[in-house]
């Protein structure tokens, strides 16, 4: 019994930290490969304040992962800031852990190298569980509010992030942060269960075990590492003559699933009923395992080796076997079940969260803390009687070729302008000095009366420059629903502490009204029905949509749109002018568009800017550029001349 | 004293040096960081012992070469099993890290499941004279591995510059999909680059065994590689080496300061690890790397 | 015919139809020229053909034999690939890059025989022998590119717009070395948005447009179809457009 305990509470330890790390580099995609720094920041801090001030377990934690946190974010800041590639991020994360190491190794307080011995044993199965299942909450709940949206963002795409106005640094932090958090928690309570403490524990061995968890389990999720960090403790448990061996096989794992299934267990997806299956066919692996093992142990000096090999492959296999069919089984009846109970359980809650009002809403009122209202469909505030976007001489050159070479262009409320030109002339290039993607060599680009030089991409995104992208860059593996929700963070006003726990009056009204309007966008692009369906299986045409979509979601005083009808066919190619036609006369947007499908750019533009070798060549009414001889120079390679029409 | 600690500085930053190559050799065409790198430098140790000591007996020449070879071999091996099918995909450079560390962990504790973690010392290998310069000395092995080094670097840099194959690989570092368009057999490229790249962590992990000792947590030190080869640049040669270099000037420079009371070479690692973080703030392509912008 | 391809169609991912059942034919010796706005499909098309894409259906057929999707084969074959925008090693030499394009070759003879040849087309190159491709200008590059394909004796060489982002001048030299290599015996699959020079120079041209051939006929016959001019500019047949016959025309 005292076994089985052990094995518990070892995992309850180890999923915390692996929650922790899915958030960092699960959701955010950054490889933490020191992660054992931060459990070790936390066992110390817990340890010396229980161990040399007596202080009780639960502030002795506290303080811990407060110091793993501040740790987090000093070694964070620099490296997160430099925008390195993932090699060098996690290159870095190594020396890092190494380097803390060695500091423990060396410092009295931590009594170096020998550690801390006599802790006391204050974690055992119960609180340790409590802790576990807090851990997990507070994690689901972030992952569901606009923090958690946003990080999930950068993950899936960095570029795209910044170009709904998400910065980077401040987020990458938050969510190293509250990692570091978790495995600091992790390691306070590993400090009091274990009762011995010293560097060597927290050695690369413990964040490879990590690592692996989240990689196996699957990215993008919290059901995965959770699965895969809890076989990770107890199969090795059940071989404990292959100890050593256990981490080869967590080594050759990695390697089969990166080569196999690189989305791991449960990439991208949490358990569900029709994954549910899954989880007992894994559960009754284990078992089977113990079971199989147990047995062949018991019975090999009577019967001999194969015998009891066999028998135990038998009761094995019959285990995981059963089951996987009880799995299957309880699917079957929980799906008609769920939905009633869940309906049940809402109905409740929602009674409860009534209740609540009276007393909490004038409350969190009166503390600033309520929804001040979407700022809404602004009706155009820009003044009318000068230029929205103003180019002038604006010049790039990346290496020896000038990608635009003086280009001047002015843009005035409420038109649709059209760039066009040859490929390579420059067109995606001023896309992306306006909207700050790259920075500007000379010249000036005047948006809404303020110049744009020098403000990073996402303050000139949130200050009204929205833009879509030639290669459609959506996050594939959110849903559409939340493409759009995710571009609506600006909305969204509560506070982290609330999104922790789902604070129901603050959070869910904010929510509820982000997703009101998330379908309002959506039903703008006519992709309402397709809400709750994973971004990246959508069709090309209805991706493209959905990148409009969330590009509205900003409230945008100028929109860009980079090559909208790319690999469209006619039909759909119409439905998109139609969409962009209905769009504009709604909202009166301003909208710059790149094209190289001519129907679409003389049915759209009233106006037409032509580059050629990052020089504009032509501006006109379509029809002038259709007769401009120097467009069809530019484009057909040859001097052209008009016949005089008889 | 600072020429000791200059010869002291050369000969470990040598090693350094030929680790980094054959890290960022990977690394410039394959644009990934082979974290396994770090388990063939041990393995190579390992070869040299088991020829030296263990099962045969041989002089130490023969045994190097035998662990050159035998260490590409297995890089060879490695790359074949760990990286190629991840490679014709197109995968991520991120699922190929992940491979590349999971043949780490394994190869490491592979080596502590089945031969222990004993540390061995390989026998002498020259008489334990030296020859003293200056005031400082240097050591016949320290020499010995710093002249080899110098040399296989040497040929590398040849065999780069004037082979039709070397030409492929530069050419592959920068395009290399065009090389195979090109009519170049990728695979055989990148078996001949795993093959170089294992031999000449091989090569570092024998003369790290006979500086030190041979135990299965050697590879660790491939982190200061890593690091060399980041502050020279990823992706470099020359960066490589001078970072390699470098890093190991630096460290004998730590080593025999002491400010105060303390003596910094305790915090050696550490300190490692901060020229590592201010190098990536002031200049995260290190001393010579390149800037890969990403097509938007 | 040398080439031959049948219903050929390529998928990005699950969704995008790069190419629709693309069907047309190259002859020995003659100059073939694809035209099609951008993103129409053109280098998805020359990527498939020299191998690094694997189609999803569909077969080509060079020289008689059916071709599979291994790059180096491709050249092994006999087929040899001027890339969209050069891609030059710009850290090699002119005399490196045009080494990588004799790759597979192993005759001295040979390989000394073809590089006079190229230095005859494209004299700079002899100039330029030793610099770094990186320091050439636009022009003198497209022309290594090509002589760096040359360098394979390709029975067919594919030309993956040439004319990108060159001025009109060098745009001229290059068409007329195309042509003189043709005349030496070289079967040229042209691909380009530059369509008027294209369609001067080619026997066969074809348009493609979002993937699928719209139109096949000679180069002369598209050179003056006002639906090509449709497809480029959208223009309405308002105007009729007369194309000033340059001195490149045949």
């Amino acid at each position: 019994m005292a076994y089985a305990q052990a094995i518990f509470t070892n995992s309850a330890i180890y999923i915390i930290a692996a929650m922790g790390l899915a958030i960092f580099t699960g959701y955010t995609g950054l490889f933490s490969l020191g992660h054992a720094a931060f459990m070790a920041v936390g066992a110390y801090t817990a340890a010396i304040l229980t161990y040399f001030y007596h202080w009780p377990l639960l502030p002795a934690l506290l303080v811990g992962m407060i110091a793993a946190v501040l740790v987090s974010l000093v070694v964070g800041y620099p490296t997160l800031r430099a925008k390195l590639r993932s090699d060098y991020f996690a290159i870095a994360t190594l020396g890092f852990g190494e380097a803390l190491k060695v500091i423990l190794e060396n410092l009295d307080l931590t009594q170096g190298a020998r550690g801390l011995p006599g802790i006391q044993k204050l974690a055992g199965p119960v609180n340790t569980a409590a802790w576990m299942v807090l851990a997990i909450w507070v994690c689901w709940n972030f992952l569901r509010s606009t923090y958690g949206r946003k990080i999930i963002a950068i993950g899936q795409d960095p570029v795209a992030a910044e170009m709904i106005g998400i910065r980077l640094l401040p987020n990458q932090m938050l969510s190293l942060g509250f990692s570091a958090a978790l495995a600091g928690l992790s390691g306070g309570l590993l400090a009091h269960y274990i009762t011995f403490i010293q560097p060597a524990i927290f050695s690369m061995d413990l964040s490879s075990l990590l690592t692996a968890g989240v990689v196996c389990g699957g990215m993008g999720s919290l059901t995965g590492p959770f699965v895969a960090t809890a076989l990770f403790v107890v199969v090795p448990e059940l071989f404990r003559g292959l100890a050593l061996w256990r981490l080869v096989l967590y080594g050759v794992l990695l390697v089969v699933i990166m080569n196999l299934r690189p989305k791991g267990l449960y990439g991208h997806e949490e358990l569900n009923l029709s994954n549910l299956p899954k989880l007992f066919l894994i559960a009754g692996l284990t078992v089977g395992l113990t079971i199989g093992a147990s047995v062949y142990n018991a019975y090999a000096p009577e019967w001999g080796g194969a015998p009891s090999l066999l028998l135990a492959a038998l009761l094995g296999l019959g285990v995981t076997v059963a089951m996987n069919y009880a799995g299957r089984g309880l699917a079957r009846l929980l799906q008609p079940v769920l939905p009633i109970l869940s309906a049940t359980w809402h109905r409740g809650f929602n009674h409860i969260v009534r209740l609540g009002d009276g007393v909490f809403v004038p409350w969190t009122r009166a503390a600033g803390a309520a929804a001040t209202g979407d700022p809404g469909p602004q009706a155009n505030t820009v003044a009318a009687d000068k230029p929205l976007l103003s180019i002038r001489g604006l010049r790039k050159h990346f290496g020896g070729v000038i990608a635009v070479d003086s280009v001047d262009l002015d843009v005035w409320p409420g038109q649709i302008v059209g760039l066009i030109g040859p490929n390579g002339s420059g067109k995606t290039t001023v896309f992306n000095l306006t909207s700050g993607v790259y920075p500007i060599d000379s010249g000036t680009v005047t948006f809404d009366g303020r110049a744009l030089a020098g403000q990073p991409p996402t303050s000139i995104v949130l200050g009204g420059i929205s833009r879509t992208f030639q290669n459609i860059r959506l996050f594939s593996s959110m849903t559409v629903l939340d493409n759009v929700r995710t571009a609506l963070h600006t909305a969204s006003d509560y506070g982290l502490f609330a999104a922790f726990v789902q604070w129901p009056w603050t959070v869910r009204p904010t929510e509820e009204r982000l997703r009101t309007r998330a379908m309002e966008l959506l039903g703008v692009v006519g992709l309402e029905a397709y809400a709750d369906r994973v971004a990246g299986t959508l069709p090309y045409g209805l991706q493209r949509k959905l990148e409009i979509a969330r590009a509205l979601a900003l409230h945008p005083k100028l929109l860009l749109l980079d090559e909208p009808a790319a690999g469209m066919n006619p039909q759909e190619s119409l439905d998109l002018v139609e969409l962009i036609r209905r769009i504009h006369e709604r909202t009166q947007l301003t909208v710059i568009l790149i094209e190289h499908h001519m129907d679409v750019v003389m049915n759209l533009c009233e106006r037409i800017a032509v580059l050629n070798f990052g020089k504009k060549i032509a501006e006109g009414t379509p029809d002038e550029i259709q007769s401009n001889p120097l467009v069809l120079e530019a484009y057909l390679g040859q001097k052209v001349e008009y016949a005089p029409q008889g | 004293m600072i020429l000791q600690t200059i010869i002291t500085g050369l000969s470990i930053g040598s090693i350094y040096a030929l680790m980094a190559v054959g890290y960022s050799l990977v690394f410039s065409v394959l644009n990934f960081s082979n974290f396994a790198h770090g388990a063939i430098i041990t393995l190579g140790a390992y070869i040299a012992w088991a020829i030296m000591v263990q099962f045969l007996r041989l002089p130490f020449l023969p045994a190097l070469l035998l662990s050159i070879l035998g260490a590409g071999i297995l890089a060879f091996l490695n790359e074949r099993i760990a990286y190629s099918t991840l490679r014709r995909r197109r995968a991520p450079s991120l699922y190929l890290m992940i491979s590349a560390m999971g043949v780490a962990i394994a190869l490491q504790n592979l080596l502590y499941a089945t031969i222990g973690a004993k540390l061995y010392a390989l026998p002498p290998v020259f008489a334990q004279d030296a020859f003293e310069v200056g005031g400082a000395t240097i050591s016949r092995m320290d020499l010995f591995a710093f002249v080899f080094s110098v040399v296989a670097i040497g040929l590398l840099h040849f065999g780069l510059m004037y082979t039709k194959v070397g030409t492929a690989i530069r050419a592959a570092s920068h395009d290399m999909e065009m090389v195979s368009v090109l009519g170049v057999n990728l695979d055989v490229l990148v078996a001949v680059l795993f093959l170089i790249a294992g031999g000449l962590g091989g090569m570092a992990g024998v003369f790290m065994g006979v500086k030190y000792m041979v135990y299965p947590s050697m590879g660790w030190i491939t982190n200061k590689a890593y690091i060399g080869a980041v502050i020279g640049g990823l992706g470099s040669l020359p960066g490589a080496i001078v970072g390699g270099m470098l890093l190991g000037l630096l460290e004998a420079l730590v080593s025999v300061t002491t400010i105060g009371s303390v003596q910094l070479s305790t915090y050696r690692d550490v300190f490692s690890f901060g020229i590592l973080a201010i190098l990536l703030i002031v200049r995260p392509t290190g001393l010579f790397g390149r800037l890969v912008e990403e097509k938007l | 015919m040398l080439l031959r391809v049948d219903r050929l169609n390529y998928y990005y991912g699950e969704a995008i139809h790069a190419l629709r059942d693309v069907s047309f034919e190259v002859e020995e010796g003659e100059i073939a020229a694809i035209i099609g706005a951008n993103g129409a499909g053109k280098s998805t098309l020359m990527w498939t053909l020299v191998g690094l894409l694997k189609p999803k259906s569909g077969t080509i057929t060079f020289n008689g034999r059916p071709m599979k999707p291994i790059p180096h084969q491709a050249v092994a074959s006999g087929i040899a690939l001027v890339p969209e925008r050069r891609r030059l090693f710009p850290n090699l030499t002119v005399r490196e890059n045009l080494t990588l394009g004799g790759y597979r070759r192993n005759d001295k003879a040979g390989l000394a025989k073809d590089e006079e040849y190229i230095f005859s087309l494209f004299p700079v190159l002899r100039e330029r022998f030793t610099q770094f491709a990186g320091t050439l200008s636009g022009g003198q590059q497209q022309m290594l590119a090509i002589a760096r394909a040359l360098m394979s004796r390709p029975k067919l060489l594919l030309m993956d717009e040439p004319s990108l982002g060159l001025a009109p001048v060098l745009v001229g030299q290059v068409f007329d070395a195309i042509q003189e290599i043709a005349r030496q015996g070289t079967t040229i699959l042209l691909v380009e948005q530059n369509a008027l020079k294209a369609l001067e120079i080619s026997r066969r041209a074809y348009v493609l447009e979002v993937g699928r051939i719209v139109l096949q006929g000679t180069g002369k016959e598209l050179l003056h179809s006002p639906i090509v001019q449709a497809a480029y500019l959208g223009v309405r047949q308002r105007k009729e457009v007369i194309l000033e016959e340059g001195p490149h025309a045949h």
